[in-house]
């Protein structure tokens, strides 16, 4: 459901093979397709976390968001990004890359973040996977792990919009 | 994408305060560390502060950076948090309680309660 209440702690991990955005209140068929969709590759370095987080925040304004929304899918987006160039940075083999998708969906603005092998694990340096999460958790209505079609691991999440923002 | 963001420093005999401007991340997290090199030569009983209130921007990078000079500089540390982003932060990373914030207007030299 796209406006269930906001709790602190929704970060579920589900393992799927893909990306499935189907809304899950039963009205997919009434549903028109997103006009608005971004589609974005970074270098998995530390530079281009900035550079993902402005494109995000960017859509999101493009797309009718609130302010707070904005501030949110901006924040979101760096830690999930940061946390791949981390272990982009720990790990041996660099040079990955780094997907941003968004699209505006029926009640609601879906953001991705995903790499291209090594997928989000907690950090070498102890500091742990856990507070980017944490926050992102925090940030998103819905935040789902999902399994990525390189191999990698995707974190999609999901920020509640206004129905008319997306009836349009 | 150019990222703008600054460090300078004020000195007083008693307090050493840092003020970084911009967006704070794990671009320019390195920067604001390396300030802190010479804020430790400065002396054991100089109070540090690190003023945020001219971050545009800052997420867990910043968050960590905070909480590493708070373990390197026990009870010396200050942090001054000026902007709602930073404020918001703070709350949902559940990082408040673990860091010593003081109010713009606090006399850093108070001792902590």
């Amino acid at each position: 459901m796209a406006n269930e209440p906001r709790t602190g702690d929704r970060v579920s991990a589900s393992w799927q093979s893909g990306f499935d955005d189907a809304a899950d209140d039963g009205t997919a068929s009434a549903e028109v397709p997103a006009a608005l969709v971004l589609f974005e590759t970074y270098l998995a370095v530390p530079e281009s976390v900035a550079a993902a987080r402005t494109i995000a925040a960017e859509f999101a304004t493009r797309a009718g968001a609130s302010q707070k929304t904005v501030n949110a899918v901006k924040l979101a987006v760096s830690e999930a990004v940061t946390n791949i160039v981390a272990h982009a940075y720990t790990d041996t083999a660099q040079g990955g890359l780094i997907h941003l998708e968004a699209n505006l969906a029926p009640g609601e603005l879906q953001v991705s973040v995903s790499d291209t092998g090594r997928g989000l694990r907690p950090r070498s340096n102890g500091r742990g996977l856990g507070l980017g999460l944490a926050i992102i958790g925090e940030l998103a209505d819905k935040v789902e792990l999902l399994q990525g079609a390189t191999g990698g691991l995707r974190v999609l999440m999901r920020f509640a919009m206004p129905a008319s923002t997306t009836e349009s | 994408m150019a990222e703008s963001f600054s460090v300078r420093s004020e000195r007083t005999a008693t307090v050493h305060r840092v003020i970084p401007t911009g967006e704070l991340d794990i671009a320019t997290a390195p920067i604001l560390e390396r300030e802190f090199d010479a804020a430790q030569v400065a002396g054991e009983d100089v109070v540090i502060v690190v003023d945020l209130t001219e971050l545009a921007f800052m997420d867990s990078s910043g968050l960590n950076v905070l909480l590493q000079l708070n373990d390197r500089f026990p009870n010396r540390l200050r942090v001054i948090n000026g902007s709602p982003a930073v404020e918001r932060l703070l709350d949902l990373s559940g990082v408040r309680s673990r860091l010593p914030i003081i109010s713009p207007d606090a006399d850093p030299l108070t001792p902590l309660a």
